[in-house]
């Protein structure tokens, strides 16, 4: 191999190294905010819709329990009226004395390990109970987790709850099907603009032709 | 970068009106053999065809689901390659680049015969090719096929304009040429249509005012011109076919196909017409230079395309997508994503590849994988059944191939017999350039002369330089 080879291998090779280490460096200051947005960006619509905003405490019912840790019990269960949305409730028995706050979510494995993509939070009303509405993103088996009071390292009290979804938000039909059409009312004068603006590179290029054509003769003409 | 190195890629002139009209004068013992294959591939074309008409579109591979196939792919294919001859030699001009000059002529005549070849390619979509008139006389506007009719036949019109103004001085030197050699009726035409050019400083001044406006209105015609192409699939209900990207994407396309094809054409002209000393190695490699930037942003677009509609599994788009990515149409399309785009890209950045064969190689390679991923993008989605969810079939017929070959075959044929009647290089242009540089070359002499006096002057010593009397030669000298 010659010698100018060899130092155009090594100067690629050094834009090699230097791009590989930025698109490292990139990825490891944004990965651990990307790992728990991007569920929420591309995954989790229907729960980053409806699940960041508190319920009120009164919407609050308990259908069954899932497995639970301090006393948390979860519940999921169809809501009613609302579609193929899911209420999830969460109990706390001993939770009369005072108000905690529930936070939810939905487990996913989706760009990544396991882990917890938040679907909202609640406070527990007088009889322990806290509720969120969930729109599923995806059909099939899902976990469900409620925590309480997470500290720095580990929940105070959590409880997790699998539930088969029968349909995800991409399968509910959309409620309106007869959106209007924003350029209906002037669909004709656009079609006549378009035709102006057509007509008009039509005669700009017949009349440069001509201008051209005729013109030189006319210049040669005029010499000779 | 100064003026003299901007022009060092002039060639020197000493045969270039000679060469230019080679093929017009002595073609060679090949070309009229190879004109005859020609012919007789599109005459199989012909006969598909008029086969085709017998038996109906069916006979072509079409049927209820692929109602779109082969033959829009190869509009949209064929169109866009005409559009990267005509936006080349529009930039070029535009940004003043003086290495352009030998390159001009053979990628405007290659846009103007590809559109031709193209625009013509929706005549056998149609089951009822009679009904063609209708466009004019009875025109639907609801009807993407007549926005395609509009938008095709304005920019195909813009090309000829485009390539017949900066012919006209070359026509007149063509006149003169075929006088002295006895063709007295090729020489009446070339005569006829240089307008009695004889290159006088007003008609020059005519002429590069309407060569700039019509350059400048060649590039929005032809972005217009695919946009409406992509649009005409919107307008269809199919998945994948409504995506806002399409638009960019397919200007985006042709004009990376559209620089590759110029890249084929022009090494084969320079091969067959011994045109090596006027179009270098140099040039190929700068049109690969220009091809790699719109290859990097294809691939993106590709990504930007796939990427939204594969995670989020819509109906319909995710169905068309994993038949795309992992289903029957999985080998054409990574073919298409490693021949058509990885390998050109890599050809063109590793320094030891970056020679003209491979920029050629490189060249094929991304036309043919473009014509595939074209195939793909109209087959797949046309197959899959938005009632049932199910995926018809589409099988190439020996008519479909026949008539698609026809059209590849038309191109050479096209490009042989224009450049039989008109040079082949921009004469003009290559003797301006070359009386550019000779006047940069004389002006910078002249700058160091007198920074020589002045250096003497300042230290005193003798001014005894000699300075040659520079004559300075107008520009289009040369026309007449």
């Amino acid at each position: 191999m010659m010698g100018s080879e060899l130092a155009s291998l090594r100067r690629c090779a050094k834009w090699v190294a230097v791009f590989a280490g930025f698109i490292v460096t990139v990825f490891l200051s944004v990965a651990p905010a990307t790992f728990v947005t991007l569920p929420q960006a591309f995954g989790a619509p229907g729960g980053s819709m409806h699940a960041m905003q508190q319920m009120p405490a009164s919407n609050a019912k308990s259908t069954s329990s899932g497995s639970a840790g301090g006393g948390l019990s979860l519940a999921v269960a169809p809501a009613q009226g609302t579609g193929h949305q899911l209420m999830l409730t969460a109990t706390v028995p001993l939770a009369a004395m005072n108000t905690k706050r529930v936070s939810f979510f939905v487990v996913t494995t989706e760009l990544g390990g396991h882990r917890l993509v938040p679907l909202g939070s609640a406070l527990t009303d007088s009889s322990g109970t806290a509720s969120v509405m969930y729109q599923p993103t995806w059909a099939g088996k899902e976990e469900f987790v409620a925590e309480i009071g997470r500290d720095l390292t580990k929940p105070l009290a959590t409880a997790s709850k699998y539930y088969v979804v029968a349909t995800a938000v991409a399968g509910v039909p959309p409620a309106n099907t007869n959106a209007p059409k924003p350029l209906r009312q002037v669909g004709k004068d656009f079609v006549a603009v378009v035709l102006a603006v057509v007509a008009a590179v039509w005669m700009t290029l017949l009349i440069t032709l001509y201008r051209v054509v005729v013109g030189t003769r006319k210049l040669s003409t005029r010499a000779t | 970068m100064t003026n003299t190195e901007e022009l060092s890629d002039v060639p020197e002139l000493p045969d270039v009106r000679a060469a230019s009209m080679r093929p017009v004068l002595k073609p060679g013992r090949w070309y009229w053999p190879v004109v005859g294959a020609l012919v007789a591939v599109v005459a199989v074309g012909v006969v598909a065809w008029v086969t085709q008409l017998h038996e109906g579109l069916g006979a072509a591979g079409y049927n209820n689901h692929a109602f779109w196939a082969i033959y829009i792919a190869d509009v949209v294919t064929f169109i866009g390659v005409s559009y990267g001859g005509a936006v080349v030699s529009a930039i070029l001009r535009l940004t003043g680049a003086s290495w352009r000059a030998p390159l001009t002529r053979i990628a405007e005549a290659t846009a103007v015969v590809t559109v031709i070849i193209g625009g013509s390619f929706i005549i056998p979509h149609l089951g009822r090719p009679e009904r063609i008139l209708e466009l004019i006389y009875r025109p639907n506007l609801s009807s993407p096929i007549f926005w395609d009719f509009v938008a095709v036949s304005t920019y195909a019109f813009a090309s000829i304009v485009f390539f017949f103004l900066p012919l006209m001085p070359d026509l007149a030197m063509a006149r003169d040429r075929l006088t002295a050699a006895n063709r007295p009726r090729l020489a009446r035409l070339c005569g006829t249509l240089s307008c009695r050019w004889q290159a006088k400083p007003s008609q020059r001044r005519r002429l590069d005012g309407a060569i700039g406006l019509v350059a400048i209105m060649v590039i929005p015609l032809a972005v217009s011109v695919h946009s409406v192409l992509s649009w005409a699939f919107t307008l269809t209900s199919r998945p994948w076919w409504h995506e806002s990207i399409w638009a960019p994407y397919f200007v985006v396309a042709a004009l990376y196909s559209g620089i590759a094809l110029v890249i084929i054409v022009v090494a084969v002209m320079r091969r067959i017409w011994g045109l090596k000393a006027f179009i270098t190695d140099r040039h190929l490699v700068r049109l690969g230079f220009i091809l790699a930037p719109f290859g990097a942003a294809y691939l993106y677009l590709t990504i930007a395309d796939f990427l939204p509609g594969s995670y989020v599994g819509e109906n319909g788009v995710a169905n068309v997508f994993a038949q795309v990515l992992a289903g029957r149409y999985a080998l054409w399309f990574w073919l298409f994503v490693f021949a058509g785009l990885i390998v050109p890209l890599l050809i063109i950045a590793l320094p030891w590849t970056r020679r003209a064969p491979f920029i050629v190689t490189a060249a094929a390679l991304v036309v043919g994988s473009l014509w595939i991923k074209r195939m793909v993008m109209v087959v797949a989605p046309a197959n899959y059944g938005r009632v049932s969810g199910v995926f018809g079939s589409y099988h190439f017929t020996w008519i479909s191939a026949c008539v698609t070959l026809a059209g590849v075959a038309a191109i050479p044929l096209l490009l042989l017999l224009v450049f039989r009647v008109v040079p082949i290089l921009s004469v003009t242009e290559m003797e301006e350039m070359a009386a550019r540089k000779e006047q940069e070359a004389m002006r910078e002499g002249a700058d160091r002369a007198l920074a020589e006096i002045e250096r003497r002057h300042d230290a005193g010593e003798s001014l005894d330089v000699q300075v040659e009397e520079a004559e300075m030669t107008p520009v289009g000298r040369a026309d007449a």
